[in-house]
């Protein structure tokens, strides 16, 4: 895993305007790449504790995954973001919500998304539910991973 | 009244514990656990919730020992776990009386916790709760495979300030002597205090498990003692009900860790047990009296036996 440096911070952050609008990442909190594009992010204490230990399994919190559409928030980083998300959120209602955890594509138009994006952020009154993939199929796809997801009936 | 299918060992035990209804041991073991569980106050704000899930359509009541907890009546018997709320980690499932030991050991904001034994992460989530992502959280596992579903478990609940790592937690007392301010060493066990999660634990039930396992109980519990601060706090809980893997594993730490003391801790509004001071010809430290044990018949819930232990200055 490698800590990302201030510069890779500032990569980031700039990705991160660019796609939601996003304009801070918490100070307090150490940025690590995993595999996969993947972003952790760890408190300071904790990713100290794990040097010290050497050999960990993981380390706080998977919040964004990196790839070459773009980046997308996982749903803990949609909620850690969530109040300072500014672009590309939609909201769900309650019907949609319930086929949105089911990873079932749900129309760009129904939601009212911007069809240029590649993500974007759903979120259900104060709950944020993670990304969706803009595809050229002309839907959302939630990126809700597979063992996460409610039973389709 | 329905039995189940149950070792003669078992049944020895259960005719040997003095305090023991043995009618109402096996009935208990029938009848599954109530519907319980955390709400996450590190993603949403606890009203928001429940008012979330009374929107769906959820009864749900207070629990009264453990704080965040609830009990769900719901008219759709639908998997929990596989429920909206789960899913996107605002609630967690957990037996009612699971909740108990991480009460008990009551970690804060800013401090070290080590979680010896964390896997599936039931009570990981429930401390890391409690710490409001500040500080740091060690959450260890020895199992390979039970390694994954703690990671996982952790992901859902948001937990930004946990370290999972995968090793033998007698480790932690060797290589990270005094390096924690509380520890959870919440240890496996022959889990007859849960039979009714699953039945083949009675019915595979021997003498040898007990007396295999309680000799990893101990050495488990002194690791999460040594790895503890002096004034620091340890909580032993186990599952189950036998006393050697209770009473007896509290009163060796108590012989071996001339420092160590018991807290007196009793959980609001659950009917709790005072350990037993004798058994079998085997006499137990008085200081293990402070301890508390419940039944699975006293709550309608699990089995389960916590033991508060503090850290003296001495070993």
């Amino acid at each position: 895993m490698k800590v990302l440096d201030r510069s890779d911070r500032k990569a980031l952050l700039e990705e991160l305007e660019r796609e939601f609008g996003i304009d801070e990442i918490p100070q307090d909190l150490v940025l690590v790449e995993a595999s996969e594009g993947k972003v952790r992010a760890v408190t300071r204490e904790a990713y100290e504790t794990a040097h010290r230990i050497g050999k960990v399994e993981a380390l706080g919190l998977y919040v964004l995954k990196r790839t070459k559409f773009g980046l997308y928030l996982s749903v803990e980083g949609s909620q850690l973001f969530g109040p300072r998300l500014r672009r590309n959120v939609v909201e769900l209602n309650a019907a949609q919500l319930e086929r949105w955890a089911s990873g079932q594509p749900i129309d760009i138009s129904e939601l009212g998304a911007d069809p240029e994006a590649s993500f974007v952020v759903a979120r259900h009154g104060p709950l944020f539910a993670g990304s969706g993939k803009v595809s050229r199929d002309g839907k959302v796809h939630p990126q809700i991973p597979k063992e996460r997801r409610t039973p389709v009936e | 009244m329905s039995r189940i299918p149950v070792s003669e060992d078992l049944l020895a035990l259960l005719q040997s514990l003095p305090d023991v209804d043995v009618d109402l041991y096996l009935d208990a073991m029938t009848r599954p656990l109530p519907e319980t569980f955390r709400v996450n106050t590190l993603k949403l704000p606890e009203e928001v919730i429940v008012s979330f899930l009374r929107e769906r359509g959820w009864e749900v009541e207070r629990i009264s020992w453990a704080r965040h907890a609830y009990r769900a009546n719901r008219a759709e018997r639908e998997e929990l776990g596989a429920t909206v709320p789960h899913l996107f980690g605002l609630i967690y499932i957990q037996g009612p009386i699971s909740m108990v030991p991480v009460e008990a050991l009551d970690p804060r904001p800013g401090e070290r916790v080590l979680d010896l034994c964390a896997a599936p992460g039931s009570k990981s989530t429930q401390i890391a709760q409690l710490m409001e992502n500040s500080g740091v959280l060690v959450a260890n596992d020895a199992s390979t495979e039970r390694i994954r579903p703690l990671i996982s478990n952790l992901q859902r609940w948001g937990v930004m300030n946990c370290v999972v790592t995968l090793k033998d937690g007698r480790y932690f007392g060797k290589r990270m002597r005094e390096s924690f301010d509380r520890a959870l060493c919440d240890v496996p066990c022959s889990s007859l205090g849960i039979v009714m999660k699953d039945w083949a634990a009675a019915k595979n039930y021997s003498h040898g498990i007990t007396e295999r396992v309680r000799v990893l109980q101990l050495s488990l519990l002194l690791s999460a003692y040594d790895a503890t601060v002096p004034g620091g706090r340890v909580v032993y809980s186990t599952c189950t009900i036998h006393p050697l893997e209770n009473e007896w594993v509290v009163s060796e730490l108590l012989s071996r860790r001339s420092g160590a003391r018991v807290l007196e801790f009793r959980p609001e509004g659950l009917k709790v047990r005072r350990p037993l001071e004798e058994w079998s010809g085997i006499r137990f430290d008085p200081e293990v009296a402070k301890c508390f044990k419940c039944y699975p018949y006293d709550n309608g819930g699990e089995g389960f036996f916590v033991a508060l232990i503090e850290k003296g200055e001495t070993r």
